[in-house]
């Protein structure tokens, strides 16, 4: 893959998570709306992933277990720290 | 043996080419449920031990008078004065949630806000209502209502002159929390100004008679009440050990995920993984998700 592409891949990565930021901020006093946007913040990164991974044609189970269960992390640590704050 | 054995805790394989042991998949997901399990404990902890976590507090009714004139005067609207008689339905209505047990404007009876308002005699002509609980300081309380649109127009509404104030320690739903009553008013007494919106749940007008204008003030200006200094209440405050422990979890990930990097760069490891600079980026997200958009607290 090309060193154009790759940093397009990146681009898309780092809006997609600023938009999920943002949301989260918005809905600062809102925690089901603050869950959503953690929700599809997480769904977002593992699906970079995987589609990354695919274009890269470097995806294998292993790769995909690994977006996978980071995202499932954050997502708890989002999970945590909505319901108990 | 053992140091080489660390050394592949924390560092990439060369040999193998795979990650350190404590970032394979396996081990992160097993942060995931260290992570469910801290949340259950707290969650559990106040129906076994009641009192043992709290919701720590500084906050104080000058200081609320205080920052919320501040805002008003920001405004350009002219500050309130505090009443005892809302400072006395605050109060009354703070020691309700907590006997009742709910946090909501309207109790589960059906009971209202207005109620403990007029059970002081107080007759209004426009009245609201701000909640605010699991507050650390004054100025988050008043800074987290005018952030929020329906509570900006009760607080920097012209509409009212009043307010009085509760700032409760109880235990609600097992914490050990401090509640914060914000009750607006004007009564039909007080100068009439116009415009009226239509109510919501926290705010409220009786138009039935029409307002007079009375120049004489029916209430005292200066503060009425002296309410004591709430103590802090005691025992583990959750808000900072959440946010300290969560916050620290997921910089240890990244700091391993950044030597993982640094080291396979130094040493040439080609691993077939996924990409740890995205894995930082995503992290990154995360913990300031965690440390600057959950502010301590609640309100309604």
């Amino acid at each position: 893959m090309d060193r154009s592409s790759h940093l397009y891949h990146y681009l898309i990565l780092a809006f997609g998570l600023l938009s999920s930021f943002f949301f989260f901020l918005y809905f600062y006093q809102n925690p089901t709306y603050q869950m959503v946007s953690a929700f599809f913040g997480c769904v977002f990164y593992s699906s970079w992933g995987i589609i990354h991974g695919l274009l890269e044609q470097r995806l294998n189970r292993h790769v995909m277990f690994e977006y996978i269960s980071l995202s499932l992390f954050v997502f708890a640590m989002l999970f945590v720290s909505i319901s108990l704050i | 043996m053992h140091i080489k054995r660390l050394k592949h805790h924390i560092l990439p394989h060369p040999i193998h080419k795979k990650r350190a042991t404590l970032l394979q998949s396996k081990a992160v997901l097993l942060y995931s449920l260290t992570l469910l399990t801290f949340f259950t404990f707290f969650k559990e902890i106040p129906a076994v031990l009641p009192g043992v976590l709290s919701y720590a507090s500084n906050i104080n009714i000058s200081d609320l008078l205080k920052y919320t004139n501040n805002k008003r005067s920001t405004a350009g609207v002219s500050g309130l004065t505090i009443n005892s008689k809302l400072t006395t339905a605050a109060q009354k209505k703070a020691e309700y949630m907590f006997k009742h047990n709910y946090w909501a404007h309207v109790a589960p009876d059906g009971t209202d806000p207005w109620s403990f308002i007029v059970g002081q005699d107080y007759d209004y002509l426009y009245a609201g209502e701000n909640l605010a609980k699991n507050f650390g300081a004054s100025k988050d309380v008043v800074d987290a209502w005018y952030k929020s649109p329906s509570h900006r127009e009760n607080l920097i509404s012209d509409k009212y002159t009043d307010v009085g104030f509760a700032v409760i320690n109880g235990v609600l739903d097992d914490y050990e929390t401090t509640l914060v009553i914000q009750m607006f008013g004007k009564t039909r007494g007080a100068p009439a100004q116009v415009a009226v919106k239509g109510a919501d749940q926290n705010a409220v007008t009786r138009p039935a008679t029409a307002p007079t204008v009375n120049t004489t003030p029916t209430e005292k200006t200066a503060p009425a009440i002296q309410v004591p200094p709430q103590p802090s209440p005691h025992g583990v405050n959750v808000y900072s050990t959440t946010k300290t422990f969560l916050v620290s979890f997921a910089s240890l990930v990244f700091i391993l995920f950044a030597l993982d990097m640094w080291y396979s760069r130094k040493h040439a490891i080609l691993k077939f993984t996924g990409h740890s600079f995205a894995h930082m980026l995503f992290l990154i997200f995360a913990i300031s998700a965690v440390y600057f958009s959950l502010g301590p607290g609640r309100i309604i």
